[in-house]
């Protein structure tokens, strides 16, 4: 209490201060605290409710890590199997192929342009992705030849373009410069320079070199192009076109 | 009080055991103060049915502030707030008539409005020491009080009636405790002057 109170007129004013309310007021009051008890009871929270949101936002997190933590200790068991098959398909067709990758990349080329083939193909000469490429070339004719010295020389060059593989430029140019001399730049050899490499080839694409010889009139080539990819592929089906002689 | 409650509960238990759901608790807790909340209301306002009114309005307050109650100062001091608070909305509802009434809230204490004004130094050793009539002089003190400004009225009534200290009564009507304290020492003096007068 105020130490400023007067003690004299504190009593004096208790005497004369008498008022009171009135006892309806009174009534009134304590029905309404006792209705509103009734009306709304407060819901007595326990101790553990003020952490209901800080636990779930710590759960929510926990459980994204352990997800996140499983998801990749699982991957290394998804990665070998997913990687040969995602990387090929990813690679566009047209691309000019990695030197260290070439191989696979065609041999999955393969398998996704010719499903039906590739198994009697890899049964026949296993799981060697060099083997079709010696195929191929086997000298038939002298352009037959001729395209064995090339297919090196192509092979140089496609990894002189590539540029993520820096080719070494010495020994790219002396085979280069030892094609040039050698062939006078005919059609057919730069289409088997450009396709030299028939394991680079999906059977479609070396059928459609196989008909553009046969269009421009070039029969031994032709010839030995379709002897070639018989050899390569024996239970693919010719086109009619094709069958011919 | 009853339910158990031991006697000596606080004002601030009652209001919780209230909270909690005990009825009882509140009973008690009225019982306290409904004398000298409705006094310090018919004083400050001067009007019997107005202070019905808002002592009425100021209860169902403290009832409906049960959900959120919280134990941040003593009960009184918290309960005069809301009684402070409401005066003050309904003086201003009241528009230009109650422009003299806010006036006095104002800071001008040091200037011993309405002639008033007495020695401060003036000791309740001079007041007289034979009353013969003591109700009457009580009579007369209480029609003192209403005649004070009122920021002096209220700051004399929350230290009757409220039993508060300075600081209390302070923190109850957002002003400053030695404006508080000045408030009170001019209410006394004029109304020991008062006093004097009928001796």
């Amino acid at each position: 209490m105020s130490d400023e109170r007067d003690p004299s007129l504190s009593s004096l004013y208790c005497l004369g201060a008498s008022e009171e309310p009135p006892a309806t007021l009174d009534a009134r009051i304590l029905a309404a605290a006792r209705r509103e008890l009734v009306t709304v009871p407060v819901r007595q929270r326990p101790a553990w409710f003020g952490w209901l949101a800080p636990m779930g936002v710590a759960a929510t997190v926990v459980l994204s890590i352990s997800v996140i933590l499983v998801a990749e200790r699982d991957q290394p068991d998804l990665l070998p199997a997913v990687a040969p098959v995602a990387a090929p398909v990813a690679a566009p067709v047209a691309a000019p192929p990695m030197p260290e990758l070439r191989a696979p990349p065609a041999q999955a080329e393969r398998s996704a342009a010719l499903p039906t083939p590739e198994p009697t193909l890899a049964k026949k000469r296993g799981a060697s992705p060099a083997l079709p490429l010696a195929k191929p070339t086997a000298p038939v004719s002298g352009e037959g030849r001729m395209r064995e010295e090339v297919a090196p020389a192509a092979e140089q060059g496609l990894r002189a373009i590539a540029p993520p593989a820096p080719a070494p430029a010495g020994a790219a140019a002396a085979p280069a410069a030892a094609l040039s001399a050698a062939r006078p730049a005919a059609p057919a050899a730069k289409l088997e320079l450009q396709r030299a490499d028939s394991a680079l080839r999906s059977p479609e694409i070396w059928l459609e070199d196989i008909r553009r010889l046969k269009n421009q009139g070039q029969l031994d080539a032709l010839r030995e192009q379709l002897a070639a990819f018989r050899r390569a592929y024996p239970d693919y089906p010719l086109p009619v076109d094709l069958q011919g002689p | 009080m009853a339910g158990g409650m031991a006697e000596p509960a606080s004002d601030e238990a009652l209001m919780l055991a209230y909270q909690a759901g005990q009825a009882t608790a509140f009973d008690a807790l009225y019982g306290r103060w409904r004398s000298r909340l409705f006094r310090y209301l018919r004083h400050q306002c001067g009007d019997a049915a107005v202070a019905e009114e808002l002592y009425q309005d100021i209860w169902l307050r403290v009832i409906g502030a049960r959900k959120n109650y919280e134990v941040a100062a003593k009960f009184s001091t918290w309960l005069f707030r809301i009684a402070h608070n409401r005066l003050v909305d309904h003086w201003r509802a009241m528009g230009r008539q109650a422009q003299e009434v806010l006036a006095s809230y104002d800071d001008h204490d040091e200037d011993c409005p309405n002639g008033l004004c007495i020695d401060p130094a003036a000791s309740p050793d001079q007041l007289p020491e034979r009353l013969l009539e003591r109700r009457d002089l009580a009579e007369q003190l209480v029609a003192a009080i209403g005649a004070l400004p009122a920021a002096q009225r209220e700051v004399f009534l929350l230290v009757e009636e409220g039993e508060m200290t300075l600081e209390e009564i302070a923190n109850a009507t957002g002003t400053g405790r030695e404006t508080v304290k000045s408030r009170l020492r001019y209410a006394l003096a004029k109304l020991r002057a008062e006093l004097k007068e009928w001796q």
